[in-house]
């Protein structure tokens, strides 16, 4: 199982290149389900029909990128984020293009008070020149954080680890699929850090019975942070609320109840994130009945996330609860 | 050719049209495309959409430029007569300070006052960028009721430049985001095409792609090109950074922007078009702007999507500069695209 | 005008936080139902009422009229030692209102809290000068923490306690009047159409979740996927702080949406009703008129032309709102003008 997850942090997957990733969970995939298909955006689609409701799991596969918008004379590159990287997260990064190349983030000289802004930043190649610049990159690349995923008794430390281990939980339910009466289609969406935008392409035309989407939350259990919510090892996240959308009580009571007849931790999420692909879905079809579970983690988005493997089995635990009921008995 | 899309720009530059009430720039751009299209349809939101018969009917090509540009909305007339109002679309600040306006229906001239130089000099008033929301509009009314004879609370206002041909290979007018994509759009109707082509003239571009998102829904393309005007950098600047985009280097190319990135496959299609033509052609700064596709992209099943644009100074201001030859290269290379797409393989 | 002050006191007084309508839903669910041929709910809570129109074309005509039942509220974000409920803001408050405020956590059952905060004494010079911000307060429900453990969990909703009162001049005063105004002027709308036979069909619906994103009005313009839609909502009342500039007077009428979000046609015809029938109106410019239901609803599909007609309201998103009944009224004779005009369109 580790060794599935840690393969799939060590492919990059920027917005709009997700290729390569969604290639290797399609290879992953196929063997166990019934149908695997990708649409014109590269949102990957996996089926186990059922009788029974419709079923929806959905996560994506992309992380936060940057985009080459300049190459200087002098062989240094100009670039912006794709996704919300903050600035402050991208300094010092160790970053690596498409082709291989690897580079370092920087900043120009300024004002020590001030924070530095992505204008004041550029990444250095070691190129000796503009010319030089020009033969390893082109303006529109895309570059990744170039972080190795390590994992030290539980504990998973990489860039992009929440999606990953997210990606790598559908493909252990999918593996030990618990003969579910419902029609499950899973969701491996593209371009979800830019505003869920493929979960609204690879959403259209399902009109599941319940959407449930899987995220990263954010945890307050790292100095200076309030402590009183949100931690690793406590298990997964039940979304309560998210800057843009509700969970109807109806899903938060039926997950929670999964969570408790089942005997699995959780934590409830209070957020003022905005909800990305999880918005996107709940507008589907005009309205769909939604629920959100997150993976704790540390530090998302940046080059070096942390989540528990503790948790994760926990999130695995209570999906697969999840799919070996019956929706069409709780209430949709 | 030249002198038919500087017509075309001419009355589509000079027609009012700020975002939310595109009503004559609809009729001007309507009118000339009606004798050209099969269909040609009006929607909730405004948008205008026209289907030319082709000989194929397939990939479903959706082709769209926007009608509205920015300007103002009229929030208030203060009891002296003086106009109070909220800015629509991105226009910044510190443009429209003492600049002469035509407001509403009737197209009454008015001024963005100042207080004049001399008054505030002492106290540096100068150094302070004004906000619309302090600023007003003169139109020269005794009090609010003599101004009512005139105008309206919910009127809107656009700058008042008139197109003009610089002689020198320059055109100036105003709106030209995107009247410049409006004039190759209707002019493109009225060639023959290889495909059947569904236009869209949308409105509400400038305050969030809005027309465009109900647009989208109801044409479902499978391909899409925006066609924009986009703001070319080429000012004096000393730092190396990139200038987003050139005027005189030909039409301007988009990886992505703000609302999307586009589809790697249509690009490559795009510059192989240029290529094959000997049209010049330049690629934006990466992740500026937003255009119509952002929305149309996403509709139903997803589209593959692009963006041709012809470069300009000072969009979104009162004046905007253009190059002919650009107009002229970004022309050529739309109806060149058309006819590559409509040869392509897609795969489904 | 009794009639009216009864149905908005049950309105005011009802709980929705946005996500748990329920209450509300059962009070507007009775309310319309006298005047609608059939009234539902589906499955996120919005209320549906059916009224059949006269016409016998095909495809009929639709015609969506739209008020949001939901209300601005807190959610409780964790329990504190001793008892004392953190909690967040679910739409946009004003954390000075609630110092000193009443509430009801909706637990297992219905909890009377206080929102509190650091006792004065304690607080330091700082402190007792400035305001405090959500994370500072707390409820308060008075009961021992093994108890409120078992009652409330994070997650629950509270609700403002606004106590319901009429003021001179057909004014009054109460919690959640932004949309419950609405949602009255729309049952008095349904009223009056009932008795006026239209040929159109209508649809009336409370809308959920406005206050958050507008889930409900997208749910209720693809079911019913009308050919106009006319949004009910509120706007700020002119008061000291709140100049003409900025908002409308009590008792002149609702206010006429313009704006992205308005059809220029659908206007056209909403002032035509409104002379027609003598009902004051004032005209509200903005960029997008109408909260998050407008913007949902016209660029739902393939876009639905929109009105929007709002009630003026003072202190909005307290307990203490200020409406004008006439103004209800007002609405509800503009609204019902409006449809029972409707032959041709566009």
């Amino acid at each position: 199982m580790t060794e599935l997850l840690m393969k799939l942090a060590n492919t990059d997957a920027p917005s709009g290149l997700e290729g390569k990733l969604c290639d290797l969970i399609a290879y992953e995939a196929k063997p166990h389900a019934d149908e695997v298909t990708t649409d014109l955006m590269g949102n990957l689609l996996v089926r186990k029909r059922g009788p029974g409701a419709k079923l929806l799991l959905a996560c994506r596969m992309d992380e936060p990128a940057f985009c080459i918008t300049h190459i200087d004379r002098k062989g240094f590159l100009r670039f912006g984020p794709v996704g919300a990287i903050s600035s402050g997260n991208a300094l010092g990064a160790r970053v690596r293009l498409s082709s291989g190349v690897v580079g370092v983030i920087r900043e120009e000289k300024h004002d020590p008070k001030t924070e530095t802004a992505y204008e004041q930043m550029f990444i250095d190649l070691g190129a000796k020149g503009g010319k030089e610049a020009e033969c390893l990159v082109k303006v529109g690349d895309l570059a990744c954080f170039a972080s190795e995923a390590r994992e030290r008794k539980g504990v998973l430390i990489g860039k992009a680890l929440a999606t990953r281990a997210l990606c790598a939980a559908l493909l252990q339910i999918l593996k030990s699929f618990p003969g579910s009466v419902n029609d499950v289609t899973l969701a491996f969406t593209v371009q979800g850090e830019l505003s869920g935008r493929g979960a609204v392409v690879a959403t259209w035309g399902l009109t599941p019975a319940l959407a449930v989407v899987l995220e990263g939350c954010d945890t307050e259990d790292f100095p200076g942070t309030k402590g009183a919510s949100l931690a690793l090892l406590k298990g997964p996240a039940i979304l309560v609320k998210d800057k843009e959308i509700m969970i109807s009580p109806l899903v938060r009571g039926f997950m929670m109840a999964v969570a408790l007849e089942d005997k699995i931790p959780y934590q409830l999420e209070v957020s003022e994130a905005p909800a990305l692909d999880a918005r996107t879905v709940q507008n589907a079809s005009g309205g769909t009945l939604l629920g959100v579970l997150s993976l704790p983690v540390r530090y998302r988005r940046t080059p070096y996330e942390i989540i528990t493997l503790n948790d994760w089995e926990n999130l695995i635990q209570l999906l697969h609860g999840i799919l070996s009921r019956d929706l069409r008995q709780k209430g949709f | 050719m030249t002198h038919r899309l500087l017509e075309a720009l001419e009355a589509f530059s000079n027609a009012l049209g700020v975002s939310g009430n595109e009503g004559e720039v609809r009729e001007t751009i309507a009118s000339r495309i009606r004798p050209h299209v099969d269909v040609l349809e009006t929607d909730a939101l405004g948008n205008v959409i026209a289907t030319k018969k082709g000989p194929k009917d397939s990939p479903r090509l959706v082709l769209s430029a926007h009608m509205d540009e920015v300007g103002f909305l009229i929030t208030h007339i203060e009891k002296s007569g003086f106009l109070r109002f909220a800015k629509v679309g991105g226009i910044d600040d510190r443009v429209i300070l003492a600049k002469p306006l035509l407001v509403g229906p009737k197209r009454i001239p008015g001024v963005i006052g100042t207080k004049p130089i001399h008054l505030i000099f002492q106290k540096e008033g100068h150094k302070k960028v004004a906000k619309a929301e302090d600023l007003y509009i003169d139109i020269g009314a005794k009090d609010r009721e003599d101004a009512r004879r005139l105008v309206e609370v919910g009127d809107f206002a656009a700058f008042a430049t008139r197109f003009q041909d610089l002689g020198n290979g320059f055109v100036k007018g105003k709106a030209l985001d995107d009247r410049l994509g409006c004039t190759l759009l209707a002019l493109l109707l009225e060639e023959d095409l290889p495909l059947i082509l569904t236009a869209v003239f949308s409105t509400q571009e400038e305050v969030g792609l809005r027309g465009a998102a109900v647009a989208g829904f109801r044409t479902s393309p499978q391909i899409m090109l925006a066609l924009e005007g986009t703001f070319a950098g080429d000012f004096p600047e000393e730092r190396d950074v990139s200038r987003a985009a050139v005027i005189g280097r030909g039409p301007v190319l988009t990886h992505q922007d703000r609302s999307m990135i586009g589809d790697p496959l249509l690009l490559e299609t795009l510059i192989a078009a240029a290529e094959k033509e000997g049209i010049p052609y330049q690629f934006k700064r990466p992740l500026l702007g937003g255009t119509d596709a952002g929305r149309m992209h996403l509709s139903r099943s997803g589209a593959r999507a692009s963006v041709i644009a012809v470069p300009a100074r000072y969009i979104h201001a009162p004046v905007a500069l253009v190059k002919i030859e650009d107009v002229v290269n970004t022309y050529r290379l739309a109806k060149a695209a058309i006819q590559a797409i409509a040869d392509k393989d897609w795969p489904s | 005008m009794d009639e009216l002050i009864s149905l908005l006191q049950k309105l005011s007084e009802a709980s929705g936080p946005p996500g748990s309508e329920g209450d509300i839903g059962a009070v507007v669910k009775e309310a319309l139902t006298p005047f609608a041929d059939e009234v539902t709910q589906d499955k996120f809570g919005n209320v549906i009422a059916h009224l059949r129109g006269t016409q016998t074309c095909e495809p009929r005509k639709k015609i969506l009229l739209a008020a949001h039942m939901d209300e601005v509220a807190l959610i409780i974000t964790r329990i504190d030692e001793g008892g004392y409920l953190r909690f967040a803001e679910l739409g946009g408050l004003d954390p000075r209102i609630l110092l000193g405020a009443e509430v009801t956590v909706h637990g297992r059952k219905p909890l009377h809290g206080f929102v509190g905060t650091k006792a004065p004494h304690l607080q330091t010079k700082e402190e007792s000068s400035r305001v405090m911000d959500f994370e500072e307060l707390f409820i308060d429900v008075a009961l021992p923490s093994e108890e409120v453990e078992k009652q409330v969990r994070p997650g629950d909703a509270a609700t403002l306690i606004g106590c319901f009162t009429p003021l001179q001049n057909s004014l009054v005063s109460g919690k959640a009047l932004d949309d419950r105004a609405g949602v009255a002027a729309m049952i008095q709308a349904l009223k009056l159409l009932k008795r006026d036979s239209p040929s159109w069909d209508i649809y009336a619906v409370a809308t959920v979740q406005e206050e958050i994103s507008g889930l409900g009005a997208l749910a209720s313009t693809w079911s019913s996927v009308p050919d106009i839609a006319v949004i009910l909502e509120t706007t700020y009342g002119t008061a000291p702080d709140v100049s003409e500039r900025e908002g409308f007077d009590l008792g002149q009428g609702p206010a006429l949406g313009m704006g992205m979000t308005v059809h220029h046609g659908v206007t056209r015809k909403l002032k035509g009703a409104a002379q027609k029938t003598g009902v004051s109106y004032q005209i509200e410019v903005g960029l997008y008129p109408g909260g998050k239901d407008a913007v949902v609803i016209q660029l739902a599909k393939e876009g639905i032309p929109t009105g929007v007609l709002s009630i003026p309201v003072r202190n909005m998103h307290t307990p203490v709102e200020v409406a004008s009944l006439e103004d209800i009224v007002s609405t509800a004779r503009l609204m019902a003008a409006f449809v029972a005009d409707l032959k041709e369109w566009p």
